[in-house]
């Protein structure tokens, strides 16, 4: 007889007392919805760093964990906020050290130069999506992430992140609409 | 009809169309319209395949080590971690229960030493400070040549062997000297320690044994006269002794009527055993007392009441 599965908060209540085995569990249940998530939010190459840090965060912040809202809305809060960091804290070292002004749009712009043939020609659709996220506003990209590729409701989205729902609407309206302009012109062949 | 045409220009109108969030009538209207308009059907187009590509490009697997990797670094990171309220390796609810508690101890410490004051051996035993104190009055009552400093605090009387009292000594002193020359030595010693082992008798002393009855060893009592009206009267009756065993070791003072009956008993003031001021706390936290066994003490009949010190031996 198998012993039943914990939940969520059951383990995050059993790793706030210290149960580290249950953290570990929680980890393991988790780690590819929120490596999917960082793949799309910031790229492949980033993925593995981006979810360690938000599995690091979210043991360190298990103390803030009031099981209102779903676990896996929390651990989407927490994505939201590194996706952010990250590149606030790469655009602040760009202002500083570049003397650059310009935001996000501009990281590895030197790889979509051999895009749109090469998807074209290939198929390799999924490098062009990476492409076309890296150049969405890091505000826009969770939201995107979690309405076009987990199928969250604007609802659930807006509670995760704590935004208004017309916020979050907005933003993933707005987000859409960048990633048609940038993904036409690299699926048709030409660059943007 | 203008708002109509161009709407899929705008990302929201067209997110809410791929949504499906359209009222019915705006959604037909927009048809309708883009039926007609190349510009506004590339559009709506190029959102809804931009966002098929996007939903259906695949991404590579989280590695099979990832989260064995998170774990690893989870606890390089966070080694001490310890359950909710551990700090710095303290777990700071038990710690903060253990000053609870230590603070209800030492609050309660006096309450509880006062209630629980040194309960001596036998009732009206006097406390060691104070037996071994010397006070002014046995100093001026110590002959001059033994006035020197004594180790342990006890009169000289008990380390020098009875001196004959000084030429200059008041009379009355020097008759109770003479009277009782060892009895000073006795109450001056810790009474609860002492042993007598034989009768003694001072003055007009009338002294009781009953050896037979006494397991320990014969009780004994010393009577001496501390009103200078003379000698003691004579013991005519005396309690059981296992009533008087409790009180062996000390002393008292007993106000015996003319009659020859126990009028009152105090513990003893003289020798610096207790001071005045003290004798009614002592008394006062010892009930029943059993000194009061030394009311059933009968004394030969005299012309006047009498003052008399009396030790238990």
């Amino acid at each position: 007889m198998t012993e039943p599965e914990r939940t969520d908060e059951e383990l995050l209540a059993s790793a706030r007392e210290g149960d580290e085995d249950a953290f570990g569990a929680f980890v393991r249940r988790h780690t590819a919805t929120v490596h999917r998530w960082m793949a799309r939010a910031v790229g492949e190459g980033d993925a593995d760093d981006m979810t360690q840090d938000v599995f690091v965060k979210a043991y360190r912040g298990l103390a803030r964990f009031r099981g209102e809202a779903p676990a896996r809305a929390w651990l989407a809060a927490i994505s939201h906020n590194a996706v952010k960091n990250r590149y606030r804290a790469r655009s602040r070292f760009r202002r500083v050290f570049a003397g650059s002004t310009d935001a996000v749009p501009e990281l590895e712009a030197e790889s979509t130069t051999a895009g749109p043939e090469e998807a074209a020609r290939t198929g390799e659709s999924r490098r062009v999506v990476a492409e076309a996220l890296k150049r969405l506003p890091p505000d826009f990209r969770m939201p995107v992430v979690l309405r076009d590729i987990e199928e969250w409701s604007y609802e659930e989205i807006a509670v995760s992140l704590s935004l208004p729902i017309g916020t979050v609407k907005s933003r993933i309206a707005r987000g859409r609409g960048q990633l048609k302009d940038i993904l036409t012109p690299l699926l048709s062949g030409r660059l943007p | 009809m203008t708002e109509t045409i161009h709407a899929a220009r705008f990302p929201e109108f067209l997110s809410r169309l791929y949504d499906g969030e359209l009222e019915l009538a705006e959604r037909a209207a927009f048809e309708a319209h883009r039926s007609g308009c190349e510009q506004c059907r590339r559009a709506a187009d190029a959102f809804a395949a931009s966002l098929a590509v996007f939903r259906s490009s695949p991404t590579a697997p989280a590695a099979a080590d990832l989260s064995a990797r998170i774990l690893r670094r989870i606890r390089a990171q966070s080694p001490s971690r310890r359950p909710f309220g551990v700090m710095f390796g303290i777990d700071i609810r038990w710690a903060g229960a253990f000053v609870a508690a230590l603070l209800v101890v030492l609050m309660s410490a006096p309450l509880l030493l006062r209630r629980q004051a040194p309960v001596p051996d036998a009732p009206f035993a006097i406390p060691a400070h104070i037996l071994g104190t010397t006070t002014a009055i046995d100093k001026a009552k110590e002959p001059p040549g033994n006035a020197g400093p004594v180790p342990s605090g006890r009169p000289a009387a008990l380390s020098a062997p009875p001196a004959a009292p000084a030429k200059d000594a008041p009379a009355d002193d020097q008759r109770q000297r003479s009277s009782s020359p060892s009895l000073e030595a006795k109450a001056a010693a810790p009474a609860p320690r002492r042993q007598a082992t034989s009768l003694e008798r001072s003055g007009g002393e009338a002294g009781a044994a009953n050896a037979a009855d006494v397991s320990v060893s014969p009780l004994t009592l010393s009577v001496r006269p501390i009103d200078g009206e003379g000698p003691a009267p004579g013991v005519a009756e005396q309690p059981p002794d296992e009533r008087l065993a409790v009180l062996r070791g000390q002393e008292f003072v007993l106000t015996v009527e003319a009659e020859g009956r126990v009028r009152q008993v105090q513990p003893s003031t003289q020798d610096g055993l207790l001071s005045k001021s003290e004798v009614p706390e002592v008394m006062a936290r010892r009930a029943p007392r059993p000194s009061d066994a030394l009311l059933a003490l009968r004394f030969a009949p005299g012309q006047r009441p009498r003052r008399l010190l009396v030790r238990i031996e």
